[in-house]
This record gives structure tokens, C-alpha cells and sequence, in this order.
């Protein structure tokens, strides 16, 4: 079920009335109805994927009960095998499976030998990258003691399935949601009104934002050769903002839905286009997913402990493998590849945490130097989006190339100008919104709360009406469900 | 329920209640000075003459053929030639009109125009739209009824929604439906009073580069055409399939459609002229998929031609 759909729409009130009217007398009442209100939502895609994520949720329960249960460390080891080879050999096999097919045939081809191709048809069950690095979360903590296995199956299947943030993330840790299932939340209308307002920033993000910049994307990255610089750079500006407003517009979706029922779900992006460097952009852009690859990857290769060529070595695995996990293409590879060289100068000058402070904090507007490195850090990011949105390398490096491109870079060769005008001033309105509340966890926290009621809900239905009369229509899916 | 729960499903009630009429206020205000911008799309007697052929076709019964499709029909099939050819004829067809919309326009006006044949033009494309464009076309220029109010609800849609509420308020506070002087001629075409019919002459498809592609076909629109098969059947009206003839460089574009076809043809008589009808395209058409009059002058013999034919044969 998507969020931005009449279904989403009817679902929501209905599951939030049924919860805290009928469901509240009990925690495993409450978790029973999550984990039948989640299957619902998940299977409303294509039921055949529940079995997925049933078979998912069975193996790492197990497996966190054995973990309990076992003393022995080479056995205890040999489980969290058992759960990382079944968990990723699932993944590998739906998402990758071809890619690799395909990479070998190209190998085999380059030196001379054709081989045939035997790819698969397979479907690519929505949200598996997500669900997987959560369940996988649960068993590695658990191995390492730092929490204990589930209490019960249908708490801890609640926790995997919980529909605001199953198929596009937050990226939970066990920590953090696991113990949320274990106990009745109280209800907090604060909490719950500004979980609505969260929402409600976040439909405009994706409908009004992302979706009218996907058009102009769309059009402009499907023949890139037609085009002058200055569109290409405009198209590359697009992506920037569709795939912010999309992903970051979901996860105010997610976050503030999870608010209406009293869970508090993990902080995802915290306005990472106003950032000085490629480093605080990393530590502000999808931010379940970094802290994951931190926790789970970089720090058990050595982190930063090491010497400088550990350092080196482990930054590149950590950005290239975050690549991959975007998709199975070598452009994402390449996008975690370049991630990774911007990242290398400050991590080389010992500059990778000196932006840890909101930038301009306590002012209105940046200096200078402040608004200079903004842009300069958001001109790199949106180099490296090229390669996230292009078919293959080939187009992203020409793309780049015609970017570039200075003799016929002011000319016009976008038909749809009226257009692209009107979405830059919906871009120009997302940027203010958030600017000013940079230091807030959504654009619509505590500036507008502190108002007087009449003027908040008169923001509210203009905000309301926004979207209704500017959202691109038709139901238009998330980018990150691919994913 | 929690008290707390209560006051704040009661407190959203409210805000409902303050925010619908805000919407609304905001809506009025902006149809009134921007009618067909973003999701909004209030034009009534504009493009394809929909407003004066449904003034017409209230007056235009019995007949004896009744045309329904896209503009492909009211673009391609002239009454003036079937009354040449001793029928009298209506051209029902508007744009982007999907068998759903085609389906909403019969229950109107079948009863009233009582035809003997229906024949529905039926375009690949049309096949694959989501109905919205030829919605927001009879949404503005005729009356809204219960069918009309149906199909909203069917399309969901914001651009639909906000027009329906949008033409329902604005003839509610603006005394009935409007009435207004379409002019018959406007950027080339000649609306034919009395026939539906849309003419264009003088005009000549200058080649530009097709880009192929592939059509998904929707359930909802066969479904539609079941009923409408259906109803006619219940009417004793026979009906025929025919697939206009569009430029070669537009047809090459999609290729041969042999799911399409054997939909239609185990539906009803079904006729491609694509397949028959050898036009050329710069001299019989003034766009990639549209006739010029010249080109209905050509098609338009071969069809009742070919309509002669089918008459003769009993009725399948």
C-alpha cells in the first residue's frame, strides 16, 4: 500500500481508531493487531511476499533464541552465520542474481568468449534491502549481548513488520523499536499532533516536490545528447530534489505516522542539503542506513582504529558496498565509489568532523564562506546523483560531459519551461520551510506549534490545499522501494 | 476510548470542519482566474467543440448510426457523408474518450438517438488510458449526473475531484449550467452544426520523428466495452469495431497488436483500416494520427463502403 493512495488514506484512520479503541488492553493484543494491520499493508502489493518476510522473521527468531539458549561461542558464531548467509543469500538472489549473471556474460564477452546469458524473471520483493538490514541488526546484536532476543514471537514479528517504516526505512536497530514492542505506549496528543504535521510535511515533499521534479527528470535524462549544460545541470538539480523529497518526504511519512501510535522511530535526515562538507552530508542524508554500515560494517573492519590506510581501505568498502545496496548496477557502485573519493580529503586532514553544529546556528542567514561551501558540497553531490539516476555509466559519464559543455550551455532546450519555473519555486518553498527549521527534526516542528491555533490551522489547510491542487496526479511509487 | 483520544479525533474533527471550507474558498478563487491550471481543469466550449456537440445531440435523435470514440471519431467520421450516403448519422466521439467515458455518454444518450448501428472507433491508445482528459472534457461541458458522479469516485483522481466540486459549486452558486456561444471555427478546425462532427481542411502532416512504443492494455476499458456491447445488444442496435486510419509512421510506431485485435474481434465485427486503406500520410492526415478532410473523404468512402457490406450479412 503506498502512503500517497486513497487505500493509505482509509487504512490509517481506521488502524489508528481500532488501536487505541480496541487494542490497548493488552500488549500482546496491540502487537497481534500491529502484526495483522502490517501483513495487510505489506500483502496489499502482492501477497506472495509475505512469505518472504514470514520465513524472514521465523529464521531470526530462532536464531535470537538460540543465541539465548547457547553458551558455547563457535555455536553461537555458527548461528549468526546461519542468519547472515540465509538473510543476504536472499537478498543476493532476488536483487543481484542477475546483475552478477549479466556482469559475468559481460566479463567472458570483453575477452572474447560469448557465453548465453541465463537470467532470471525474478520480482524484486518490495522494501527486502530494508527488512533484511533490520532483522540482520536484531541477530548480530543480540550475538554481541547487547540486547536481549525478542520476548515473544508476535512482538518480535511486529517489530520486523510494523507497517510505517517496513518498506522504505527507517532502518530500525533492534535497540531502539524491539523494546517499544514490550511495553504499552500512553497516548501523547502532542506527540500525535505533531506526528501529523510531520505527515503532512512530508506528502508535500513527495507529491508536489519529488513527483514534478521526476517529469522534468524523466524527459531531460532520456536524451541527454538533446540537450544544452544548462538543462542538463538543471535536470541534475531535479534529480537532487526528487530524490530528497521522495526518500526524505517518506520518511516524515513513516516517522510521523509511527507518532500516532507512540513509537518513536529513528531520526533519517536532518536537512542534509545545507551541509558544509561531503562529511556532515553523509552524517545527515539517510541516516539509519550510514549509522547501520557504521555499526554493522566499519567498525567491525577496524574503523578508525587502525592506521591511515585501514582508515582509507575501510572508507571505501563502507561507501562502495552502500553503493551496491542501492541497486544492482555499476552505476551505484560508481556513486558509492565517488561518495568515498569526495569523502578522502577530509578524512586525510583530519576534517571529517568539523561540521557537528547546525550551520549558521543562532543566525538568520550563513556567512559567506558558510553559503559558499553549501553550494560547493551541494555541486558535488549533484555530480554524483548523475550517476545514481543514469541507465548505465556510459550515459552518466556523457550526461557529465555535456554538462560541461560551455559553448551552448544557456540554451534553451527544455519545452517545458512554464513547468520546470514552477517546480523551482516549489524547490525555492521546501529550502526556506527547512532552513528555518534546521534546527528543528521537521520543517513544521515548533515554529508554527508556538502560534495561535487559528493561524496554525489555516497554515495547515493551505498546506492542504497545496497539495491537492499542485501534487502530481496519479499514484506515483517511491523511489527507494526499488531498493 | 481514552479521554485524551476522544478530544483529539474531536479536535482533527474540527480542524475537518475548518479546513474543508477553507479548501473550497481557496478552490473557487482560484478557478475563477486560473480554470485550467495545475489540478484544475474547467474548459468548457474549448478545444474539440464537446460543449456544442452536446447541445446538439439533444436534438439530433433518431438516427440511424451513432458514433463514439476518440477524436479519432469526431475528427474522422463526417455525417455529412452517411447522409450523402442516405443515413443519418451523429458523431458522439471526444477526446481521449475511453470506452468508459463512451459507456457514460450512451447511458445518457442512446435512449434519445435511438440508432439502428453503433459504430465505436477504437484506438489501440485508448485502450490504455486512465480516462482522466476525456472525464474533465464531459465534466465541463455537461450537466453532472449520478453516472458522471460514479466515475469520479471510479478515477480518484485529484484533477477530477477538484474539477467536480469545482463545476458543481461554481452552477450551484452561478444559477445552472452555463450557457455560451462556442464559436464553430477556431485554430483550424470548423465545428459541423448538428453532426458532432469536427472538420479540418486545408491542412498537411509535416513528418516528425515518432518515438515506438509499447501499449498496456486495461481491464476497466474491455470491461467497459462489454457493457456497452452489452446494452446495445439489450436495444437491438448492432455494432461495429473500427480502427481509424491514423498516419504509418504513428502505426509503425506500435506495430501490429494481435492481443488488441482478438480482443475486438471476438467481441464484434471488427474492422482495421490501417490494413485496408492505403493513405498517404502527408497529403491525408494534418498530424501524426489525426485526417485532414481530404483523408475522411477517402476513408469515409471505403467505410461505408465496407458498411454496405456488413449491413447485408445477418446480425452475429
Amino acid at each position: 500500500m503506498l502512503f500517497n493512495s486513497i487505500d493509505f488514506a482509509l487504512f490509517l484512520p481506521l488502524v489508528f481508531l481500532l488501536y487505541w479503541g480496541v487494542f490497548q488492553k493488552s500488549v500482546k493484543a496491540r502487537n497481534g493487531f500491529l502484526l495483522v494491520v502490517s501483513y495487510v499493508f505489506y500483502g496489499w502489493w502482492d501477497w506472495r511476499f509475505l512469505l518472504l518476510i514470514a520465513f524472514s522473521t521465523l529464521l531470526d527468531y530462532w536464531v535470537g533464541l538460540k543465541l539465548r539458549d547457547q553458551e558455547d561461542e563457535r555455536m553461537r558464531k555458527t548461528f549468526l552465520y546461519i542468519s547472515l548467509v540465509v538473510n543476504l543469500g536472499l537478498l543476493g538472489f532476488f536483487k543481484y542474481y542477475n546483475f552478477f549473471v549479466d556482469s559475468f556474460v559481460d566479463a567472458f564477452r570483453f575477452f572474447g568468449h560469448e557465453i548465453p546469458s541465463r537470467g532470471l524473471d525474478i520480482v524484486l520483493p518490495v522494501g527486502i534491502s530494508f527488512y533484511t538490514f533490520q532483522t540482520l541488526s536484531y541477530s548480530i546484536d543480540v550475538y554481541r549481548r547487547k540486547l536481549s532476543p525478542a520476548p515473544d514471537f508476535v512482538a518480535f514479528a511486529a517489530y520486523v513488520t510494523y507497517f510505517p517504516q517496513l518498506v522504505a526505512g527507517p532502518i530500525e536497530r533492534a535497540t531502539n523499536l524491539l523494546p517499544q514492542f514490550s511495553h504499552l505506549a500512553r497516548f501523547d496528543k502532542s506527540k500525535a499532533a505533531d506526528g501529523l504535521r510531520q505527515m503532512l510535511w512530508g506528502f508535500f515533499k513527495k507529491m508536489v516536490v519529488a513527483d514534478h521534479c521526476a517529469e522534468h527528470v524523466n524527459l531531460i535524462f532520456s536524451d541527454p545528447s538533446a540537450h544544452s549544460g544548462g538543462t542538463l545541470w538543471l535536470g541534475a538539480l531535479f534529480f537532487a530534489f526528487q530524490i530528497y523529497g521522495d526518500f526524505s518526504g517518506y520518511s516524515d511519512i513513516a516517522i510521523g505516522s509511527s507518532r500516532l501510535f507512540g513509537f518513536d522511530l529513528m531520526r533519517n535526515f536532518a536537512f542534509p542539503y545545507f551541509s558544509r562538507d561531503m562529511a556532515e552530508f553523509w552524517r545527515r542524508w539517510h541516516i539509519s542506513l550510514s549509522t547501520w554500515f557504521r555499526d554493522y560494517l566499519y567498525i567491525p573492519l577496524g574503523g578508525s582504529q587502525g592506521g591511515l590506510g585501514m582508515k582509507v581501505r575501510n572508507t571505501f568498502i563502507i561507501f562502495v558496498v552502500s553503493g551496491f545496496w542501492h541497486g544492482a548496477n555499476w552505476t551505484f557502485v560508481f556513486w558509492g565509489f565517488l561518495n568515498a573519493l569526495y569523502f578522502m580529503p577530509l578524512l586525510l586532514l583530519g576534517a571529517n568532523r568539523n561540521h557537528l553544529e547546525i550551520v549558521a546556528k543562532g543566525r538568520w542567514f550563513p556567512s559567506l564562506r558558510e553559503f559558499l561551501s553549501i553550494s560547493a558540497t551541494f555541486a558535488l553531490t549533484l555530480l554524483a546523483w548523475v550517476f545514481f539516476r543514469a541507465a548505465d555509466l556510459a550515459q552518466a559519464f556523457d550526461y557529465i560531459g555535456g554538462m560541461f559543455q560551455w559553448n551552448r550551455f544557456a540554451e534553451l532546450t527544455y519545452a517545458n519551461g512554464i513547468g520546470a519555473a514552477l517546480t523551482l519555486i516549489w524547490i525555492a518553498y521546501l529550502l526556506t520551510m527547512e532552513w528555518f527549521a534546521r534546527d528543528r527534526q521537521h520543517a513544521l516542528e515548533g515554529f508554527w506549534a508556538q502560534r495561535s491555533r487559528g493561524l496554525r490551522w489555516s497554515f495547515y489547510a493551505v498546506q492542504i490545499f497545496i497539495i491537492g491542487m499542485f501534487h502530481q496526479t496519479g499514484e506515483t511509487p517511491f523511489i527507494y522501494f526499488q531498493f | 476510548m481514552n479521554p485524551e483520544i476522544a478530544r483529539f479525533v474531536r479536535r482533527l474533527g474540527a480542524f475537518g470542519l475548518m479546513a474543508i471550507p477553507v479548501y473550497l474558498l481557496l478552490l473557487m478563487l482560484w478557478g475563477r482566474f486560473a480554470p485550467a491550471i495545475a489540478n484544475l481543469n474547467y474548459r468548457i466550449a474549448s478545444y474539440g467543440h464537446m460543449y456544442s456537440r452536446l447541445r446538439d445531440v439533444r436534438t439530433a435523435g433518431p438516427v440511424d448510426v451513432l458514433i463514439a470514440g476518440s477524436s479519432h471519431a469526431y475528427r474522422g467520421f463526417d455525417p455529412r457523408l452517411f447522409e450523402a450516403h442516405g443515413l443519418k448519422a451523429f458523431n458522439l466521439g471526444s477526446s481521449a474518450q475511453t470506452p468508459r467515458q463512451t459507456e457514460l455518454l450512451l447511458d445518457r444518450y442512446l435512449d434519445e438517438l435511438q440508432p439502428q448501428w453503433l459504430i465505436l472507433e477504437v484506438y489501440p491508445a485508448s485502450y490504455t488510458l486512465d480516462g482522466v482528459e476525456s472525464t474533465l472534457d464531459v465534466l465541463a461541458n455537461d450537466p453532472i449526473d449520478a453516472g458522471m458522479r460514479r466515475l469520479v469516485w471510479e478515477l480518484s483522481n485529484a484533477k477530477v475531484w477538484n474539477t467536480h466540486i469545482y463545476a458543481t459549486l461554481s452552477r450551484t452558486l452561478g444559477g445552472g449550467f452555463p450557457k455560451v456561444q462556442e464559436p464553430a471555427e477556431r485554430d483550424g478546425d470548423r465545428y459541423i452544426a448538428g453532426t458532432g462532427y469536427v472538420e479540418r481542411a486545408g491542412y498537411y502532416y509535416r513528418f516528425d520523428p515518432v518515438v515506438s512504443r509499447r501499449w498496456t492494455y486495461r481491464d476497466q476499458a474491455y470491461a467497459a466495452l462489454d457493457r456497452i456491447l452489452e446494452k446495445a445488444r439489450a436495444r437491438d442496435i448492432r455494432v461495429w469495431l473500427v480502427e481509424a486510419p491514423i498516419t504509418r509512421a504513428m502505426y509503425d510506431s506500435y506495430g501490429p497488436q494481435p492481443e488488441f485485435v482478438r480482443q475486438m474481434q471476438q467481441r464484434a465485427p471488427f474492422t482495421d483500416f490501417n490494413g485496408t486503406l492505403s493513405l498517404n500520410d502527408s497529403l491525408h492526415f494534418y498530424d501524426s494520427d489525426h485526417l485532414n478532410q481530404d483523408g475522411v473523404i477517402a476513408f469515409n468512402a471505403a467505410l461505408l463502403s465496407a458498411f454496405d457490406t456488413l449491413r447485408a450479412e445477418p446480425m452475429r
